[in-house]
């Protein structure tokens, strides 16, 4: 399969703080790949890199064949990277259906009425739909998360980021929401996903990497990859407290 | 006055609304465009509100090519650098203006209507000019309204002053859209310039004080809230002319006082919008 995203000799630092020391990996069409690591290893800080939000001190990003490294980060939306964060940034004053609409017209670069049919499909796929018309800033901590998934998917993206989705759910709207994650894939979006429900990220990945104090320490099969006993030191320490 | 007032003010908070730039060279810009008017209507002859065709789209150009080439270079986490170049910004349009046109006091003439009003009652009458002023005003406003409401641009500027950085996650090009929003502003300058000309005698050194009628006005109607700025902007006027009738000397104090009023009362304007 072709490669879609590939980092090479990846990092940033803050002051003295090595964020993101040499990562390199590679991101195959069509795959779905998992990033653990513990809180503070700089796996958002790599998810900013990889959008444009953050400049990297050194380093290359590749996407669909071509360096991005120098490009802004709206054209990198435009050429198909979408993200969700890790707390929920709805455009509050705007209603659920306005939100979908800005990415799919200006990132999809699409004339408004081609939009429509396509974002009222998202919602009704992420079970927003019957919340289309509420203002973005009085929905609940799930409809959040599930609005940051549809926003990212209205812009059409090759590749969807996913930054600890899971997180601050109940056991079941867990389920739910992997479930609908892994129809996305199903439907040929690439995703890379950070997460530390550990479970709910090897129902989807079918491979994962380890970053840890900024540098990439293991890659591989899931169960492989868990079963390394440098990962176990570094996560299982995490998942005890 | 309170139209006038009311269109001063809204360029303003369009700027604060989208990019959340406080811009002290306002009163100065205002005041460019009026002489800008004078410049056309001494060079062709025409009515001062038909000036307002080539007043308008040249303010606009100069408003993107400003954001563009000098405010998005000065926009971030810091709110001081855009404050103090748009400080710089006032005073070199204020001695460009006074080289260029001199420190004489000007006025834009359109004749008859200047004095022409409308009878209601035995003895209550209205000027023309100023309902025209008020009038365009609302028309302004609305039209914005439904640039912000109803259109893809509008709720790209909307999505761009909720979160800038999601926003551009979304494929929007902010330096772009700041000086299309940048544009608008000083094409809503442009007008209100232009009936400042033909209300008052104008020079190079009052633009600060339309600032501050501006600021007064934005803040009496809550930041951010464009019908908001019309009621501050009415507000202001009828303070000030009551103000005024009382003793002449007491118009502009009238005005600052509402001003004060409405700050102590509901320190967060009249229309605040829901929340931040």
């Amino acid at each position: 399969m072709a490669t879609l995203l590939r980092l090479d000799g990846l990092s940033r630092s803050f002051g003295s703080l090595k964020v993101t020391d040499n990562v390199s990996f590679e991101v195959a069409e069509g795959e779905a790949l998992g990033i653990l690591g513990p809180n503070g290893a700089g796996k958002s800080t790599l998810f900013n890199l990889i959008t444009g939000g953050l400049k990297p001190n050194a380093g290359h990003i590749h996407f669909a064949g071509r360096e991005i490294t120098a490009i802004s980060a709206h054209e990198r939306s435009r050429r198909g990277i979408a993200r969700s964060y890790q707390i929920p940034h709805p455009f509050g004053q705007m209603t659920v259906f306005e939100n979908l609409l800005v990415g799919a017209i200006y990132a999809g670069g699409r004339r408004e009425a081609a939009c429509y049919d396509d974002c009222h499909a998202v919602l009704e796929e992420t079970g927003l739909l019957s919340k289309a018309n509420a203002l973005a800033g009085t929905l609940t901590l799930l409809e959040r998360k599930r609005l940051e998934l549809a926003r990212a998917l209205a812009t059409r993206p090759k590749l969807l980021l996913l930054d600890e989705i899971a997180g601050g759910l109940t056991e079941h709207e867990c389920l739910d929401l992997v479930a609908l994650i892994r129809r996305i894939h199903a439907q040929g979006t690439t995703i890379v996903w950070i997460e530390h429900i550990v479970h709910a990220l090897i129902a989807v990945v079918g491979r994962l990497i380890v970053i840890d104090a900024g540098r990439l320490i293991a890659e591989g099969e899931p169960r492989a990859v868990l079963a390394d006993p440098a990962v176990q030191e570094v996560y299982l320490g995490i998942e005890a407290a | 006055m309170g139209g006038l007032y009311a269109l001063f003010a809204t360029g303003l908070t369009l700027i604060f609304g989208v990019m959340r730039l406080v811009n002290i060279g306002h009163g100065d810009l205002i005041v460019l465009a009026a002489f800008l008017g004078l410049a056309v209507v001494e060079a062709t002859g025409i009515d001062p509100f038909l000036s307002l065709i080539i007043v308008v789209p040249v303010m606009a150009a100069l408003g993107y090519g400003l954001q563009r080439g000098l405010f998005n270079l000065t926009l971030g986490r810091d709110i001081l650098p855009p404050l103090l170049v748009s400080f710089g910004l006032s005073i070199i349009i204020q001695n460009l203006l006074l080289e260029i046109f001199s420190a004489d006091s000007r006025k834009l003439q359109v004749g008859a209507l200047e004095t022409a009003s409308i009878r209601l009652a035995d003895n209550l009458a209205i000027g023309v000019l100023p309902l025209i002023v008020f009038l365009c005003a609302i028309a302004v406003i609305l039209g914005l309204q439904v640039v912000f409401y109803r259109t893809t641009l509008g709720r790209a500027f909307r999505a761009t002053s909720d979160d800038q950085q999601t926003a551009q996650l979304m494929g929007i090009d902010n330096r772009h859209l700041y000086g299309l929003a940048m544009a608008i502003a000083l094409g809503v300058v442009a007008i209100a310039g232009i009936f400042l000309g033909v209300r008052t005698n104008f020079d190079p050194s009052i633009g600060p004080a339309r600032l501050i009628y501006a600021f007064e006005a934005v803040i009496i109607g809550g930041l951010g809230s464009l019908w908001g700025t019309l009621a501050g902007g009415v507000v202001l006027g009828v303070a000030q002319s009551i103000g005024a009738k009382l003793d002449p000397g007491w118009q502009l104090l009238a005005g600052h006082l509402a001003f004060l009023a409405v700050l102590l009362i509901r320190p967060r304007g009249l229309f605040p919008r829901a929340y931040d």
